[in-house]
């Protein structure tokens, strides 16, 4: 039925969808757990009630988009799941430790739903269990919603909408049929000022909204547009149900409400096999214009009132339901005639009927409606024409006269008529045999109203012979493309238009200062990740450019050697004008042959001066290639930092999934633990957030299991019952630091040393000259676990070892540092971003690096006589500090000869002070290159991590250089170089 | 843009046409002459400038730049124990993939892509040149010569965890 690719869309957007729902319900069921905690301490908190709608709406979105889909699993447990809520918000459920649980256990089993449907090849999620347990507590509390015939929300449509009924005149069985499968949403021409949108609706989730349903409105009109078979029905369903689902479940109701009379036709032409008719597809296309300028006005934030729009289309949709007319004309609605239509189809169909209606003429705008499947309709329909004919001038008729005969599955017939007869008359005339209903409205004109349509003047004769104008009609079907049979209420209550008009009104008042939300777009992140490389490519393009830029302007200082040249042709000249002023008889013929080769010689120095003189023009090329680069600069800057900012995302919704993991290991472990979460606003990269979930996990379990100690052996130690884990996400200088602390009992560096002897990582004799630092630092070596027990939680899944590697393959690095009985605390620093890093190029021994800018803290120029080695340290004294200094030919251990040994000779040293945190060191450089942005390029990519190498990057003129990796070349320098470290014992 | 020029460029060629034979590069080391699956050869190149790298192991030549990709060089005499040797003119980079990552080899010489068919075959001698039998797959006997094949995946995956440990050994 559908396309494959559509329905992978779907699926798509389902999974990215459902993923905000479920995390969106998880955050709202730990509010609700703390809330049936607080009830079993005895407090009794009244229960938020906006929690509950809108965990009502997240569970009706999920199962709603599920349904569609046709992912019956998924779909029969939000169900159930909805209920529930359903039931709590109405009081008709108490709230109680097993439901939530319940509920987090359903949820639970969405998300892994949801996670098979991303593998398509995971394991079938058994969810019985859980769907049995909700039946239980529905039963229990009395309210098995599974016998409510309707669904709550259609219901509530249908509450909203009673209060108040129309006065609808039936105008055909078949109307009858369709207006009944779609009675909730019944309404009188003013439904919709009924329903009001919700004001406080968060700018963030009304982008998204817009976001999403500018792509589903543009799917809609696409497939409105260009497919009228039956297998267009389906994927026109699932997205105008999309469009209802994000719209009521943001308390936008009036989109919600015209995206679900549009569901409700599609869903009657579904059930009965049938293609759309045009006039359906009309109302819809008008209905997705409507929806569309309101989605508009939406992002605009202005206030331009959709109201009549909706209406319009509204209406429309119903008449489309009633009077299915054969597909004669198919064209796309005017936009305009929707703004057009100030109060309703009624009067904008009527105001199209009479638009063609003679000026200073009274008559009647109505609709004949007729038996479905009546033998002969065109013949019956011929002799409605021929009465009204008879009663009076026929200005208007849909279908047209010289259509009729040929409209055999005729339902009804539109017409204007001009005649001053009265109603009941007409009426009587027109009630020929298989006529269902007869619709009339009188209308009137003035003469002086402004008929600027009126086509034809002879029209305005209203001589009842003049009438059956076939032209005007036509002329208006144009102008008013939309028109459609028109069902006019028996008569028109001028009250209602001005009661719709205060609504629109006092609405307009209340959406006046509402900001406009921003805009959004969702991207593969693949794109994003080549954009990025791209932008990578650039920066060394870039530098390269200004390279050559540099070398050409070395190239064109010639002005020296112009000046030269220019006084040799003179001096030759001289030379030249003298031999040949000597008379010619005294006249040597060596003299003449060196005459004439001087001669020769400044005629070619003249030449090549003429061409150095348009060198000159190069110079000034050579300008302009800087200022080009000079702006190359900046753009390449400006695409580098946008790309950069693109991909930044909170780390918030990272941090409060964690809240869930907490909450299952302390009702695992009967621990009592609280996560406090801060800076959830700090940006990362989106790449980041995502390989951050695994390790944080991991480091998160470490510390509730390990770290944080049962209630009663922290209340002996003197603490808090209640144990703390801090997540903590913050900038310092270029970097992202990531905590997680815990006040727990810390680690004990005794233990780590004897596990790590035990394990063959380091030998007793070595062990015993490690500070309790680097003793700490071992837990990340492959194969270490302290835990004496390996529990449910932490034992498991991935050791420490990979939690490090992981963050090293960021370019991150992972610390940990702790306090026996006062806690631990593991730091992870990341690059603010991923792969541009401004840098000081630096040559060391020949070997250039690039120290980065932000750890640069100064750069001095120290005598040889201020350094001094003591002890085997070696010191400076920069203006009366005292700076350790490292020479990286003694601090790295190199197995490859040096390029080139620096001369000596000059007795100034160069010292790049580099620091972190508080510690700085001074590195021994030989010459300065100057600043650049580099791109870092992992060596782990194709390689292993190296100590004091963050990674490496190419230069301008291609060779690769390395990146000093400042934290590491500290602790380097303070716990001695690697040639005083005993190599640890690998297998 | 780069020193390291491209020479030839054999991916693509493994075809597997005539059924069963192994297709080979063979190259020279020392006296030697040593085959690898071809398939396992992205490229050929000429020595370039290498830049060196601090604690990492004495055959790790350093890094070079190949299309803004930087990989690491193996110089392969040095993994196998032999004496150093100065690049000469006929030395050259080959460039293999194996586990995922892609790594240069420093070989004296390239010799030629060649067709083995298996039962020329035979099962690898104890030790070849100093090598262990672990690192090698088998002897191709050619018609005046032999050719040792190496098992390029194990001599390398175990480079890089040599190194990781080196790496490592400093940390602790």
């Amino acid at each position: 039925m559908m396309d494959n690719e559509f329905v992978d869309d779907m699926l798509a957007d389902f999974i990215d969808e459902s993923d905000g729902l479920l995390r969106q319900l998880n955050e709202n069921l730990l509010g609700l757990d703390e809330w049936v905690k607080a009830l079993d301490d005895g407090q009794s908190a009244k229960c938020d009630i906006d929690l509950l709608n809108e965990m009502f709406r997240s569970a009706h979105s999920i199962k709603g988009l599920s349904g569609m889909l046709g992912l019956d699993d998924i779909n029969a447990l939000t169900h159930k799941v909805e209920n529930v809520f359903d039931a709590a918000r109405q009081d008709e459920l108490a709230v109680d430790r097993d439901v939530v649980d319940v509920i987090f256990q359903a949820v639970d089993r969405l998300s892994e739903m949801v996670e098979r449907l991303k593998e398509h090849d995971g394991e079938e999620v058994d969810c019985q269990a859980v769907v049995e347990r909700i039946q239980q507590i529905l039963v229990e509390s009395g309210q098995d919603r599974e016998q409510r015939p309707t669904d709550s929300v259609e219901g509530e449509f249908a509450q909203l909408l009673q209060a108040n009924e129309p006065e609808e005149v039936p105008l055909s069985e078949a109307g009858d049929e369709l207006l009944a499968g779609i009675q909730p949403i019944q309404g009188s021409e003013d439904d919709f000022a009924d329903v009001v949108d919700e004001q406080d609706v968060s700018d963030k989730y009304l982008s998204i909204f817009i976001a999403e349903t500018d792509e589903s409105l543009d799917l809609l009109s696409e497939l409105l547009v260009s497919d009228h078979t039956i297998d267009a029905i389906e994927p026109l369903l699932v997205t105008c149900h999309r469009i209802k689902g994000s719209a009521a479940s943001l308390g936008l109701n009036r989109p919600a409400k015209l995206s679900h009379l549009m569901e409700d036709v599609l869903q009657e032409a579904h059930q009965q096999n049938a293609p759309l008719d045009s006039h359906s597809i009309d109302a819809l296309l008008a209905c997705t214009d409507a929806l569309r300028s309101y989605v508009e006005a939406l992002k605009s934030g202005t206030n331009e009132d959709t109201e009549d729009a909706f209406q319009a289309a509204y209406c429309q949709l119903k008449q489309a339901v009633a009077c299915s007319t054969p597909a004669t004309q198919i064209a796309a609605p005017d936009k305009a005639s929707d703004v057009i239509a100030t109060t309703g189809l009624t009067r904008d169909l009527r105001a199209a009927v009479l638009s063609v209606a003679p000026a200073g003429s009274s008559g009647f705008v109505g609709v004949v409606a007729f038996r479905e499947g009546l033998p002969l309709v065109e013949l019956k329909a011929r002799l409605v024409y021929e009465k009204l004919d008879r009663v009076g001038a026929v200005f208007h008729c849909d279908p047209a006269e010289s259509e009729i005969d040929d409209a055999t599955d005729l339902i009804a017939l539109t017409f204007g008529v001009v005649t001053d007869g009265e109603d009941a008359d007409l009426r009587s005339q027109l009630s020929v045999e298989g006529v269902q209903s007869v619709d009339l409205s009188l209308y009137e004109i003035d003469e002086t109203a402004a008929e600027p349509e009126a086509p034809n003047s002879d029209i305005n004769d209203q001589q009842p012979d003049a009438c059956p104008n076939t032209a005007s009609t036509e002329g208006s079907t144009q102008a008013q493309p939309e028109t459609t049979p028109v069902i006019e209420p028996a008569e028109l209550k001028p009250t209602k238009e001005q009661a719709g008009s205060n609504g629109n009104g006092a609405r307009t008042a209340g959406k006046e200062n509402k900001s406009k939300p921003a805009e959004t777009l969702r991207v593969d992140i693949e794109r994003l990740d080549q954009l990025m490389n791209l932008a990578g490519q650039l920066v060394i393009n870039k530098a390269r450019f200004g390279q050559i830029g540099d070398g050409l302007r070395g190239l064109t200082s010639f002005k020296q050697a112009t000046h030269s040249l220019g006084s040799a042709i003179d001096t030759l000249g001289r030379v030249h004008g003298e031999i040949g002023s000597q008379p010619g008889s005294n006249r040597a013929p060596d003299l003449e042959s060196v005459r004439r080769h001087v001669g020769l010689i400044r005629d070619d120095l003249e030449t090549v001066h003429r061409a150095l003189a348009q060198v000159g023009t190069v110079r000034a090329l050579v300008n302009e290639l800087g200022e080009a680069v000079h702006q190359l600069d900046r753009v390449s800057d400006g695409i580098q930092k946008t790309v950069m900012d693109t991909r930044m995302v909170p780390i918030g919704p990272l941090f409060s999934r964690f809240r869930r993991v907490v909450r299952d290991i302390t009702q695992g472990n009967g621990k009592e633990i609280q996560l406090v979460i801060r800076g959830d606003k700090t940006e990362l990269d989106k790449r980041m957030i995502d390989e951050l979930g695994d390790p944080l996990i991991h480091m998160i379990r470490n510390s509730c299991d390990h770290g944080i100690e049962l209630p009663n052996d922290r209340v002996s130690a003197g603490k808090s019952r209640e144990g703390e884990v801090t997540l903590d996400a913050f900038h310092r200088g270029n970097r992202i630091v990531i905590q997680i602390k815990d006040d727990g009992k810390g680690l004990d560096p005794d233990k780590i040393c004897d596990k790590a002897i035990s394990r063959g990582l380091v030998s007793a004799a070595d062990a015993e000259k490690l500070t309790s630092h680097q003793i700490y630092q071992m837990i990340w070596e492959p194969g270490f676990s302290t835990a004496e027990q390996v529990t449910e939680v932490s034992g498991r899944g991935m050791g420490m070892d990979i939690v490090r590697s992981k963050i090293e393959s960021l370019n991150g690095t992972a610390e940990l540092d702790s306090e026996p009985g006062k806690g631990t605390t593991f730091t992870i620093k990341l690059p603010l971003t991923m792969a541009i890093l401004p840098s000081l190029l630096a040559e060391i021994e020949g070997d250039t690096f690039a120290v980065p800018v932000e750890s640069v803290v100064e750069i001095v120029s120290v005598e040889r006589s201020d350094i001094n080695t003591v002890h085997g340290v070696t010191t400076a004294h920069v203006r009366g500090r005292v700076i350790s200094v490292v020479d990286l030919a003694e601090l790295f251990s190199w197995n490859q000869p040096a390029r080139e040994t620096p001369s000596l000779a000059n007795d100034d040293t160069t010292l790049v002070i580099v620091g972190a945190d508080d510690h700085e060191v001074g590195v021994i450089v030989h010459r300065l290159l100057g600043e650049e942005d580099i791109v870092i390029k992992s060596l782990a990519e194709n390689y292993e991590n190296v100590t004091g190498v963050a990674g490496a990057s190419i230069l301008g003129d291609g060779r690769v250089s390395l990146i000093l990796d400042v934290a590491s070349l500290l602790e380097m320098s303070c716990y001695g170089s690697t040639h005083h470290e005993t190599p640890a014992v690998a297998e | 843009m780069s020193t390291a020029t491209l020479e030839t460029r054999l991916e693509g060629q493994h075809s597997n046409d005539s059924a069963g034979s192994l297709q080979l590069v063979s190259f020279q080391l020392a006296q030697e002459e040593y085959g690898i699956e071809i398939t396992k050869v992205q490229e050929i190149i000429l020595m370039g400038e290498i830049t060196r790298v601090p604690q990492t192991p004495k055959y790790i030549k350093g890094l070079i730049n190949l299309r803004s990709t930087v990989i690491p060089i193996v110089d392969l005499r040095q993994r196998f124990g032999l004496e150093e040797q100065e690049a000469a003119d006929e030395s050259r980079i080959m460039v293999v993939n194996v586990a995922g990552k892609t790594i240069g080899i420093i070989v004296d010489a390239v010799s030629e892509v060649l067709r083995v068919s298996p039962d020329r075959i035979a099962p690898p001698p104890p030790t070849v040149a100093g090598l262990g039998r672990e690192y090698l797959t088998g002897l191709a006997k050619l018609e005046d010569r032999l050719l040792i094949l190496l098992d390029i995946d194990k001599i390398l995956v175990e480079t890089t965890e040599e190194t990781l440990d080196a790496a490592t050994s400093v940390t602790v």
